[in-house]
C-alpha cells in the first residue's frame, strides 16, 4: 500500500507540468467567472511558464508513469518545452483580437485545456491516452474556432467538427482491433501484433486516420484549410502548431512498438509524400495568405512524417522531430503573428516590407526559414529530418522532401515579392503582436544557431 | 585568426545595418581585415602549418574550419578580389540610394563565401552554399524596382538551388557512406557511392558555375550592379561550382571525371559561341565566363585540379578586371549594349589600355596571366588520357576567346570618343588598376603555387604553341568581324537574346554558307579556265569536271542547308528549350496546384468521402501485404 | 468463437451503417446520429473482445468507458456548435456551409 502512495508521489511529480497547465487553465474560467478579465492574460502566460519551468527538470528523464500508460521521455519532454511557451504566445496573440469581448478569459483556458490534449498525445503509452488526447485537443480547438460565432467562424467549426468526429470515430473503431488481437490497451503490448496482421492493418490505418486528421496530413487535412480561415488568426496559429506536434509524437509513440512487418514504415513515407506535395501544390495559388500558411503547414506534416518513417532506423529520427517542432513552431507563429497585423489577403502584403520594415523583415525570415535556408530554424530541422530519412533507408523520400523544398520555394516567395512593392499607409501594430513576432524571431534563430547545445540534451 | 576572414565581413553587414551610415568605409574595414586574416593564414599555411578549429553543430557533425594550401589560397583570391571591388563600387555606388543594404550584401555575401572556402565539413560548405545563393539573389535584385530585375534574380536563384539539389544529396550519401562530415575523410570513399555523389556534386557545380545546359541566368543576372556582376563572377558564386569540384577531386572517379570534362569541353565551346554573338558588353563577359569555367571543369576532368585553380585565380583577376572597366564605360555611357558604347574606349584611354591588357591576358596573350593559366589547362589536356575528347574543345574555346575579345576591343575602340564624365572615379581607378596589373603578372604566381600545393602546374611545349597560335587566330579574326559589318543573322540573333540556336546559326550556319557561295564563285571561275586549258579538244574531261564540281558544289551547299535545318531546330529547341522546360514545369505545377485546390469544395461531406476512401485504400494497401505475409487476425 | 464472430459483425454493421450515415448526410445533427452509431459498433467491439478474448484485462471496460465519455463529449460539443451555427446563420446544413473553400 505505502509502495502504492508511493509510487503515486512520483507519477504526480513526473506529472507536475501537466498539472500546472491544468490548474491554469482551471485558474483562467475561474478569473473569467469573477469578472476579472484583464488578470486572466498574465495569470495565464505565467502559469504556461511555470509549466514550462517545471519541465526542465524532467530533462534527460526516460520512464513511464501510471502503470506504463504514459511515457516521460524526450519526446514528451520536448513536446512540453516547445508548445506551452508556443500556447502562451498564441494567447498573447489573441489578446488585441479578443479584448473587450465578453468571455475573454474563457479563450484563454481553451488554450490552456486544448494544449494538456496535445501533451497527452506526445506522451501517450495507452490507446486510451491516444484516444483522449485527440479528443481534448479536438474539443478545445472547437470551440476556440467558434468563438468569434459569426458566419464565418461558425461554419468553420462546424466542418472541423464534422471532420474530427467522423475520424475519431473511426480511429476509435479501428483501435479496437487492437485490443482484440493484443489484449492490452498499452502500446507496448503492441509487438505482439506480428502474428495478426491483418488486425494490425485494421488499427494502423485507424490510428493514420485519426492522427493524420489531428496533424492535418493529407489527404485527412480538408478541415484545415476552413477551419484556419473561419478561425481568428491566434486561433489558426495555435492550431497549426500545437494539436500537430502532439499528433505527430503520439504518432512515434505508436510506430515506436509496431512491428515493421505491419508495413507502417511504408504507409507513412507515402502520406509524407502525398502530404508534402499537396500542400506545397495547393499553397502556389492561394490568394489568402492564412489560407496559404494552412496548405503550407499540411506540407510541413509531411516533413515531420519523414521522421516518423525513419524512427527506429535512424539515430537522427527522435532529435530531427525535436528540432523540427520546435523550429516550426517558432517560425510558423511567427509567420501567422505578422499576418495578425497586416492582414490575411496577398493584397495586404504589398508594401509592408516598407512600411513596417521590421515586421517585414522578419516575415522574410520567417518564410526562408520555412523553406530551409540556414542559418535559421527550419535549416536544422530539415536537414535533420532528410538525414534521417536517407539514414533509415529512404533516400528517396529525402529527394521527395527536397524537392518539394524547391517548389515550397515558390509558394513562399509569393509573399514575398508583393512586400517589396509600392509602399502603403503603415498597419497600425499592437505591442502584443509585435511582442510575439520579436520573440518567434529571437526562437527562429536561437533554434538554428544553437542546434548543437539543445541536442545536448535531447540525446 | 583565420576566423576573421569570415568574421571580419560578417561583422561589417551586421555594423552597416545596426548604423546604416558609412557604408563603404565600414564595408572597405571589413575587407580589409579579412584580407590581412586571410594573408596571415597563407603564410601560415605556407611555413608548412596545417590546422583546423572544430565549432559546435549539429550532434556528431561538428563544424569544422580547415586552412591547408588550397583554402588558404582560395581565401586570399576572394579576400584580394572582395576587397578590391568593394574600393571599387565605393565610387561605383556614390551617389546611388541603398548604399547600406549594398554593402551589407556585399559584405555578408563575401563572409559566406569565406566561410564555403575554408569550410572542412559538408555541413558548413552546405549552409554557406545557401547563403551565397541567398545573398547573390538579393543582390542581382538589388535594382528591384527596375522591369525585368526581379524575375532575373528570382531565375538566378531557382536555377542554382534546383541544381543544389545535386549537393544536398551528394552530401547526404557521402556522410551516410563515411560516417562523418569531414570533407577530408568523406573524400575516401569509393565504389558506386563515390560515382552516384560525384555525378551529384557535378550537377550542383553545372548549376553553380553556369555550365551547360543551366548558363542562361548567368547572362539574366547581369542586370545587377557591375560591382556585384564582378564579384559573382571572379570570387563567389560562380567560382563556388569550380571550388567545389577542385576540392572534391580525390573523391571524383573516372566517370565523373569523364563526364566534367566533356560538360566543361562542351560549355566552353558553346558559351564561346554566345559570347561571339553578343552585342552587350556584360552579357558577353557573362557568357565568356561560363567558357573560362568550362575550360576549369574541364581541367578537372583532364585529372589536374592545380591547373582549374590556377585558371580560377587568374581568372578572377582578369575578369573583375574587365567588369570594372565595363562598369566605368556603362558609367559614362549609361548603358552597356555596344551600340553605345562605340568608340567610348577613346573617352576612357586609361580605363580601356586596363580593359586592352585583361582581355589580351583572358585571350591567353604572353605574357600575360591567362597564357600561363590556358596554357596549364591545355596542357593538362593533352596529357589526359581522354587528350582526343578534350584537346580540340580546348583549343576552339581558346580561339573563340580571341575571337569575342577582340571583337569587343574593337567595338569599343571604333566611333566617336566622349561620354559623361564619370564620378567616383578615382574610386573606380583605385580598385581597377590593382586588378589588371594581377591579370597581368599572376603568371610568375604559378610556380609558387604548385609548390605550396606540393603539386605540378602541367606544362607543355606543343599545347602553348597550339595554344597561342590558337589565341591569335581568334584574335585576329575577331578583329575583322566589326560590330556594323557583322553578318546579317548575328545581329537578328543579337536581338533575339542569343539563345545557343541563334550563335550557331550566326557563326557556323552562315559562314557555311558563305564558304558555299564564295566556292560557287571560285569553281565557276575555274569551270571557264579548265575549259579553256583543256580544250575543246577534250569534252568529255571537262565534262566530267563539271559533273564532279557540280557535286562538289551541291555537296557543300548542302552541308549549308543542314546547318541551317540545324541552326532552326537548336534555335526552337533552345527558345522552348531548357527556359521552356522551366516554363512549362512552373506552368504544370501551378495548374496542378489549381487543380488540388479544386479538391477543396467547401463541402465538407463530400471533403471527408474522400479521407475515408484514401484511408480505405491505405487499408486495402496494407491488408494485401499483410495476407501476402501470410498474417491472420 | 462463433458467439465473438456474430459480435464483432454486429459492431463492424452498426459502424458501417455510421458511416454511410455520417457520409451521405447533409445536417449536423443527421451527422452526429452516425457518429453516434460508429462509437457505438466500437464499444460492442470492445466489449465482445473483453467477453470473450481476454476477460482478465478489466482496461477493455475501462476502454469502453472512455469511448462513452467521448461520445457524450463529443456530443455536447457538437450541439454547442450547432446552436452557435443556428444562430449565425438560421440552418445546420453542409451544403450551406461553402463560403469557405478553395
Amino acid at each position: 500500500m505505502n509502495g502504492m502512495e508511493m509510487d503515486m508521489t512520483r507519477d504526480l511529480a513526473l506529472l507536475a507540468p501537466e498539472i500546472a497547465v491544468l490548474l491554469t487553465a482551471v485558474g483562467a474560467l475561474i478569473l473569467e467567472m469573477a469578472r476579472l478579465p484583464r488578470v486572466a492574460l498574465p495569470f495565464t502566460v505565467i502559469g504556461l511558464l511555470v509549466a514550462t519551468a517545471l519541465t526542465f527538470p524532467l530533462l534527460g528523464t526516460e520512464t513511464m508513469v501510471f502503470m506504463g500508460t504514459f511515457r516521460i521521455d524526450s519526446l514528451s519532454v520536448w513536446a512540453k518545452l516547445a508548445l506551452l511557451p508556443a500556447t502562451a504566445l498564441c494567447t498573447v496573440l489573441a489578446y488585441p483580437e479578443i479584448k473587450d469581448t465578453d468571455r475573454e478569459g474563457t479563450v484563454y483556458a481553451l488554450f490552456s485545456f486544448a494544449a494538456i490534449g496535445a501533451l497527452a498525445l506526445a506522451g501517450a503509452g495507452d490507446l486510451m491516452f491516444v484516444v483522449l488526447g485527440v479528443l481534448l485537443s479536438s474539443l478545445g480547438s472547437f470551440a476556440l474556432v467558434a468563438y468569434p460565432r459569426d458566419d464565418r467562424a461558425t461554419e468553420a467549426a462546424m466542418k472541423y467538427f464534422v471532420f474530427g468526429s467522423v475520424t475519431g470515430a473511426i480511429m476509435v473503431f479501428g483501435l479496437t482491433y487492437w485490443f482484440g488481437a493484443t489484449g492490452s490497451t498499452l502500446l507496448s503490448g503492441l509487438g505482439s501484433l506480428e502474428g495478426a496482421l491483418l488486425a494490425a492493418a485494421f488499427g494502423l490505418v485507424a490510428v493514420l486516420v485519426g492522427l493524420g486528421y489531428k496533424a492535418a496530413v493529407a489527404p485527412f487535412h480538408f478541415w484545415a484549410p476552413d477551419a484556419y480561415d473561419g478561425a481568428p488568426v491566434a486561433v489558426a496559429a495555435y492550431l497549426s502548431i500545437v494539436p500537430k506536434v502532439g499528433a505527430i509524437f503520439a504518432l512515434v509513440q505508436v510506430v515506436r512498438h509496431l512491428p515493421d512487418g505491419t508495413g507502417w514504415p511504408l504507409a507513412v513515407a507515402a502520406l509524407a509524400v502525398l502530404s508534402m506535395t499537396y500542400g506545397n501544390l495547393a499553397a502556389l495559388v492561394q490568394e489568402n495568405v492564412v489560407r496559404l500558411l494552412a496548405y503550407s503547414s499540411i506540407a510541413q506534416s509531411g516533413y515531420f512524417l519523414l521522421g516518423v518513417a525513419a524512427f527506429g532506423r535512424s539515430d537522427l529520427a527522435v532529435p530531427a522531430l525535436v528540432v523540427f517542432a520546435a523550429a516550426y513552431a517558432a517560425m510558423n507563429l511567427g509567420a501567422f503573428a505578422v499576418v495578425a497585423l497586416a492582414g490575411r489577403h496577398l493584397r495586404d502584403f504589398d508594401g509592408l516590407g516598407r512600411s513596417a520594415p521590421l515586421a517585414g523583415a522578419a516575415m522574410v525570415i520567417f518564410l526562408i526559414s520555412l523553406v530551409g535556408v540556414p542559418p535559421l530554424a527550419g535549416f536544422v530541422g530539415k536537414f535533420l529530418l532528410f538525414g534521417a530519412a536517407i539514414g533509415a533507408g529512404f533516400a528517396w523520400l529525402a529527394v521527395a522532401g527536397i524537392l518539394n523544398s524547391v517548389l515550397s520555394l515558390g509558394v513562399y516567395l509569393r509573399i514575398v515579392v508583393p512586400m517589396y512593392r509600392a509602399p502603403k499607409e503603415a498597419p497600425v501594430s499592437a505591442r502584443s503582436v509585435a511582442a510575439v513576432w520579436g520573440i518567434a524571431l529571437f526562437a527562429t534563430f536561437a533554434i538554428g544557431v544553437a542546434a548543437q547545445a539543445l541536442l545536448v540534451w535531447v540525446l | 585568426m583565420t576566423c576573421l576572414a569570415i568574421l571580419g565581413p560578417l561583422a561589417a553587414a551586421a555594423a552597416i545595418l545596426i548604423l546604416r551610415r558609412g557604408a563603404a568605409a565600414l564595408a572597405l574595414l571589413g575587407a580589409g581585415v579579412g584580407l590581412v586574416a586571410a594573408l596571415a593564414t597563407l603564410a601560415r599555411v605556407a611555413s608548412g602549418e596545417r590546422y583546423s578549429a572544430v565549432l559546435p553543430g549539429l550532434p556528431e557533425l561538428p563544424l569544422r574550419l580547415v586552412a591547408e594550401p588550397l583554402t588558404a589560397v582560395l581565401a586570399v583570391a576572394v579576400a584580394i578580389a572582395s576587397a578590391l571591388i568593394l574600393t571599387y563600387a565605393a565610387g561605383y555606388m556614390r551617389g546611388e540610394r541603398g548604399g547600406p543594404r549594398f554593402f551589407a550584401g556585399m559584405s555578408f555575401f563575401v563572409a559566406a563565401m569565406q566561410a564555403l572556402v575554408f569550410a572542412g565539413d559538408w555541413v558548413l560548405l552546405l549552409a554557406s552554399w545557401e547563403l551565397i545563393g541567398l545573398s547573390s539573389y538579393l543582390l542581382i535584385g538589388f535594382w528591384y524596382r527596375r522591369p525585368g530585375v526581379g524575375s532575373a534574380a528570382t531565375r538566378a536563384f531557382l536555377y542554382t538551388r534546383t541544381a543544389d539539389l545535386g549537393l544536398y544529396v551528394a552530401v547526404f550519401v557521402l556522410i551516410w557512406q563515411a560516417g562523418t562530415s569531414e570533407i577530408s575523410r568523406t573524400l575516401e570513399t569509393g565504389g558506386t557511392a563515390a560515382v552516384v555523389a560525384g555525378l551529384l556534386l557535378l550537377v550542383a557545380a553545372a548549376g553553380k558555375s553556369a555550365q551547360a545546359p543551366l548558363y542562361g541566368w548567368l547572362q539574366d543576372a547581369m542586370v545587377g550592379p557591375t560591382p556585384v556582376s564582378a564579384l559573382l563572377h571572379s570570387a563567389t558564386l560562380v567560382a563556388a561550382g569550380a571550388i567545389l569540384l577542385i576540392r572534391a577531386f580525390p573523391l571524383l572517379p573516372e566517370e565523373a571525371l569523364l563526364v566534367a570534362g566533356l560538360l566543361g569541353g562542351i560549355t566552353a565551346v558553346i558559351t564561346g559561341v554566345i559570347a561571339v554573338a553578343q552585342g552587350d558588353l556584360k552579357r558577353l563577359l557573362a557568357a565568356s565566363t561560363s567558357s573560362q569555367y568550362g575550360l576549369m571543369l574541364l581541367a578537372v576532368g583532364a585529372g589536374s585540379p592545380v591547373a582549374a585553380l590556377f585558371h580560377l585565380v587568374a581568372h578572377a583577376a582578369m575578369k573583375s578586371s574587365l567588369f570594372l572597366g565595363a562598369g566605368v564605360f556603362q558609367s559614362a555611357r549609361g548603358s552597356t549594349a555596344f551600340g553605345d558604347l562605340a568608340g567610348v574606349g577613346r573617352g576612357h584611354r586609361l580605363t580601356f589600355a586596363g580593359f586592352t591588357v585583361a582581355g589580351l591576358a583572358l585571350a591567353g596573350l604572353p605574357p600575360l596571366s591567362g597564357f600561363f593559366s590556358k596554357d596549364a589547362v591545355l596542357a593538362a589536356a593533352f596529357e589526359s588520357e581522354r587528350a582526343w575528347l578534350l584537346v580540340p574543345p580546348a583549343l576552339l574555346a581558346t580561339a573563340l576567346t580571341g575571337v569575342y575579345v577582340a571583337r569587343a576591343l574593337r567595338l569599343l575602340w571604333r566611333g566617336e570618343g566622349g561620354g559623361a564624365p564619370v564620378s567616383g572615379a578615382w574610386w573606380m581607378g583605385g580598385g581597377l588598376t590593382p586588378f589588371v596589373v594581377l591579370a597581368a603578372s599572376l603568371g610568375l604566381a604559378g610556380e609558387p603555387l604548385a609548390r605550396l600545393l606540393g603539386a605540378e602546374i602541367p606544362q607543355d611545349l606543343l599545347s602553348a604553341i597550339l595554344g597561342l597560335a590558337a589565341a591569335l587566330l581568334g584574335l585576329s579574326f575577331g578583329w575583322t568581324l566589326s560590330g556594323g559589318r557583322m553578318p546579317g543573322p548575328l545581329l537578328t540573333s543579337a536581338e533575339r537574346g542569343f539563345r545557343i540556336g541563334s550563335g550557331f546559326y550566326g557563326l557556323v550556319a552562315r559562314p557555311a554558307l558563305a564558304l558555299a557561295a564564295a566556292l560557287d564563285l571560285l569553281d565557276r571561275g575555274l569551270h571557264g579556265k579548265i575549259t579553256t586549258a583543256v580544250g575543246r579538244g577534250a569534252p568529255s574531261a571537262a565534262h566530267l569536271v563539271d559533273l564532279s564540281d557540280r557535286g562538289l558544289h551541291r555537296a557543300v551547299f548542302g552541308v549549308g542547308r543542314a546547318s541551317l535545318e540545324v541552326a532552326r531546330a537548336t534555335r526552337v529547341s533552345d527558345e522552348s528549350g531548357i527556359d521552356g522546360a522551366i516554363r512549362a514545369l512552373v506552368r504544370g505545377t501551378r495548374r496542378l496546384g489549381g487543380q488540388a485546390r479544386e479538391l477543396q469544395t467547401g463541402l465538407i461531406h463530400r471533403e471527408l468521402l474522400i479521407a475515408v476512401a484514401a484511408g480505405a485504400l491505405v487499408l486495402a494497401a496494407l491488408a494485401v501485404g499483410a495476407i501476402g505475409a501470410g498474417g491472420g487476425l | 468463437m462463433i458467439t465473438l464472430l456474430v459480435a464483432l459483425i454486429i459492431g463492424a454493421l452498426l459502424f458501417g451503417i455510421g458511416l454511410y450515415g455520417a457520409l451521405s448526410q447533409t445536417n449536423l445533427v443527421m451527422i452526429m446520429m452516425g457518429v453516434e452509431l460508429m462509437l457505438g459498433g466500437a464499444m460492442v467491439n470492445l466489449v465482445a473482445f473483453w467477453r470473450f478474448l481476454h476477460p482478465e484485462v478489466y482496461a477493455g471496460q475501462v476502454f469502453v468507458l472512455v469511448v462513452m465519455t467521448v461520445m457524450a463529449l463529443e456530443m455536447a460539443v457538437g450541439f454547442g456548435v450547432g446552436t452557435a451555427r443556428f444562430r449565425a446563420r438560421g440552418s445546420v446544413e453542409m451544403e450551406e456551409a461553402r463560403e469557405l473553400k478553395g
